[in-house]
């Protein structure tokens, strides 16, 4: 429900795929929870990719928006 | 890159070191995958290595190697005149099955600025240079796009992001690699060495990252929770952060005694089963042994010699009385037939004739008559002893005969010189006996070393203590931390409580359990993955391994733990690790890089530095013949030694089959793509060059 988080083309470049197994990735979607709550693992995880760039803050502030939506929307999981 | 099949194509160096303008070309060849380059010591092996470390990450890898010379030749330098500048560089071209996808390079430029030739140490030029020489590095990531386009970057942050994707450094020791550590690899730490490993290919840097997000989340929400519900949810919020603090501390330090136990643990275990194969009591014991049966030794030794002594005494003062057994008998019988001649008087008495007389009694009791002849004949008898001298000669004669005819019993003689003998050669077995068994301790006791059961046993005990003490203060620690957490688990419910359940204390609550929830969800996912991937690397470590070493049967397994400790089991059950020799460690590290770089999913070439320095006989050459069969399609390059390539091994001393050398074994295998040899050249008293000259 989430869209990917836009990675600018440049930052395109930096992406490490070393530091990111797709086997997380198969094996958030093959858990049993909720959908929404995978996707919101997986969107962070996405987001994450971008790690060099920004500051704690401005990471602590986007997850705090992408938590405050999820629980807006859904209440809890 | 999930997937690539990467080759390096060539290395160009100019000015690097003692290359002055060379280009090296790799075997690009999907069957025959080595390329070989060979040169002697200093011929430039370790340069072209730390070349590439050089070009990719900026630093070379193998210190020592330019003793404070820089990379830029030295002759050069010199002749660089104010306001021009000579350049280093290193190029690298990768391809992929498509052909070049990646060219990397790295430029060093030093220009002179001034006359100044007071030395300098220059971090970009990796040793002294003129304090006149300013330096400059600049570098170049090319790499090909879906289309087939060129798209370079310049930009030092984004080379190093493109460098980092294309081999990260921290995968860089299971691609370039010196084979002459390799034996070492497990001998120390090996547990934190294979965690490494693991957790460098598993992919998992942004998951962790993450999980420390969602972490840092959920304690701000519970914080701004309390902090929505007035001060007494706020004090005990407070008091909270700071449990948790100090369980953090704490947990940290039960983290490293819980590591050192194992390290204990495991120390004590190993130096346990090399004091059974060399106890400390059997040492002892030998040792007492040797010392009673010394004593037994110089006691029967002893008793021996004493007995010698009284036999050869006893031979002496019964000697002379046997040589003149037959002459005293003679002599006896002269005696006694003189007698009966009448030439000799009788030993007789005149007093005990003068008695005969009186009794009128023969001397062999018969009465007779004071006329008879017996009478007359007595008395004859009487007259001619009393004047006779030779009476009492004959009288002590034949008493001294017949003492000496009584001792002369040569069969009681016999006797006791058997019997004393028999005593003697017994003390003489006994001495013998003895002196064996103390030869034999002795011999018993050079083959036990006894510096190293002393030093085992002390270690032993050394570690013993350590362990004990370690025990206590985990088990003080693990009892604090277990405090600390059931106090976290109360404090966390008294906030619970105290933040109330106003709409704002609702919506943080909420946003906290969200938090923790995607928290231990990550966490647990990640745990997984671990486990997986550490069951795959201990797999295929053990296929590989088994496969390369000569003895593979007594192999058992190769186990990595949850602890990521490796042990390599026999078949009695026992873990060989630190018992393996040289060529066989090298081999089970071979097994696990490769093994290692399986998981990254990417096949990178691999570049081993004196692959071979510390394997000898058949060890190397199965390594020749199975290491392509477990790296399909990876590109090898070895650099090696002419001993190592050419030399032809000695014959293998269990079949007696003579054993060739890598370089006819590649060969024969058609594994062989590419060969080149380093020369150094000398240019002058005090620079040389690299020369590279193509064999195939």
């Amino acid at each position: 429900m989430y869209e990917t988080f836009k990675i600018p083309e440049y930052w395109m470049d930096v992406m490490v795929e070393l530091t990111i197994n797709p086997l997380i990735i198969k094996k958030i979607k093959a858990l049993d929870d909720d959908d929404e709550f995978k996707e919101l693992l997986l969107n962070l995880l996405d987001f994450e990719k971008l790690r060099n760039n920004l500051g704690e803050k401005e990471y602590v502030a986007e997850y705090d928006r992408r938590i405050t939506d999820f629980v807006n929307k859904h209440g809890t999981v | 890159m999930a997937g690539e099949n990467l080759k390096i194509k060539s290395i160009e160096l100019k000015n690097f070191r003692p290359y002055e303008d060379v280009t090296i070309e790799f075997s690009q060849d999907k069957k025959k995958t080595f390329t070989i380059i060979e040169g002697n010591n200093s011929a430039g092996k370790t340069s072209l290595i730390n070349a590439m470390y050089w070009c990719l990450y900026g630093q070379e890898q193998f210190l020592n190697v330019g003793e404070g010379k820089p990379i830029p030749n030295q002759n050069i330098l010199n002749g660089i005149d104010v306001g021009d500048a000579c350049e280093s560089s290193v190029k690298i071209t990768i391809n992929d099955d498509k052909g070049p996808k990646y060219i990397i390079s790295r430029t060093l430029e030093c220009r002179r600025i001034n006359d100044d030739k007071t030395k300098k140490q220059d971090i970009d030029a990796a040793g002294q240079i003129d304090t006149g020489f300013s330096t400059f590095v600049s570098q170049l990531f090319k790499q090909r796009d879906s289309s087939g386009n060129w798209d370079p970057t310049d930009d030092p942050i984004r080379f190093i992001d493109r460098v980092t994707k294309f081999l990260p450094e921290k995968l860089s020791s299971f691609v370039i690699f010196n084979g002459e550590i390799l034996d070492s690899f497990f001998k120390t730490e090996n547990a934190e060495k294979i965690k490494d490993g693991i957790e460098k290919v598993s992919g998992l840097p942004i998951t962790e990252k993450s999980i420390e997000h969602w972490e840092t989340l959920a304690k701000q929400y519970s914080r701004k929770a309390a902090k929505s519900s007035g001060n007494t949810a706020t004090l005990l919020q407070d008091k909270l952060d700071n449990k948790e603090k100090t369980l953090q501390k704490i947990s940290k330090e039960v983290g490293i005694l819980d590591k050192n136990m194992i390290e204990f643990r495991e120390n004590a275990k190993q130096l346990a089963i090399e004091s059974e194969k060399y106890p400390m009591k059997a040492l002892d014991l030998l040792k007492q042994q040797q010392h009673d049966e010394e004593v037994n030794k110089k006691q029967y030794e002893k008793f021996a010699s004493d007995q010698k002594e009284f036999r050869t005494s006893y031979i002496v003062d019964n000697f002379a009385r046997i040589l003149l057994k037959s002459a005293t008998e003679h002599t006896s019988q002269l005696l006694k037939e003189s007698e009966i001649n009448g030439e000799t008087p009788p030993p007789v008495k005149h007093f005990y004739l003068e008695d005969l007389i009186r009794h009128r009694k023969c001397m062999c009791g018969t009465k007779f008559d004071e006329k008879s002849g017996e009478m007359e004949h007595l008395l004859k008898l009487k007259e001619k002893v009393k004047n006779s001298p030779l009476v009492d000669i004959s009288f002590e004669g034949k008493e001294t005969l017949i003492n000496m005819a009584e001792k002369l019993n040569s069969d009681t003689i016999l006797e006791k010189l058997t019997e004393q003998r028999a005593k003697e050669n017994e003390y003489e077995s006994a001495f013998r006996s003895a002196t064996e068994k103390v030869n034999g301790t002795i011999v018993k006791l050079k083959e036990f070393d006894e510096v190293k059961i002393r030093k085992i046993a002390i270690n032993l005990e050394k570690i013993r203590e350590a362990k004990e003490i370690t025990g206590q203060e985990l088990n003080l620690k693990s009892s604090q931390k277990q405090a600390l957490e059931l106090e976290i688990i109360n404090l966390k419910s008294q906030v619970t409580t105290a933040t109330g359940t106003s709409d704002v204390a609702k919506k943080w609550g909420m946003k906290q359990a969200l938090a923790e929830m995607a928290q231990s969800t990550l966490n647990q996912v990640r745990e997984e993955l671990l486990t997986d991937i550490r069951e795959k690397v201990q797999n295929r470590t053990e296929e590989i391994f088994k496969k390369l070493i000569t003895r593979h049967w007594q192999i058992e397994k190769v186990e990595i733990d949850e602890n990521y400790k490796i042990r390599v089991i026999d078949t009695e059950g026992v873990d060989n690790l630190k018992t393996l020799s040289a060529g066989q460690t090298l081999y089970l590290a071979l097994s696990y890089i490769a093994a290692v770089r399986e998981v990254t999913d990417t096949n990178y070439p691999m570049i081993i530095d004196s692959p071979f320095g510390r394997v000898s006989g058949i060890e190397r050459v199965r390594a020749a013949e199975d290491l392509p069969l477990y790296l399909p399609d990876t590109q090898i390059t070895l650099l090696v030694t002419n001993t190592e390539y050419n030399a032809e091994i000695e014959k293998d001393l269990q079949t007696g089959e003579h054993i060739a050398s890598i370089k006819d074994t590649l060969q024969k295998n058609n594994r062989l793509g590419k060969e080149m040899r380093l020369d150094l050249e000398k240019i002058s008293d005090t620079s040389s060059r690299t020369i590279v000259k193509e064999a195939i």
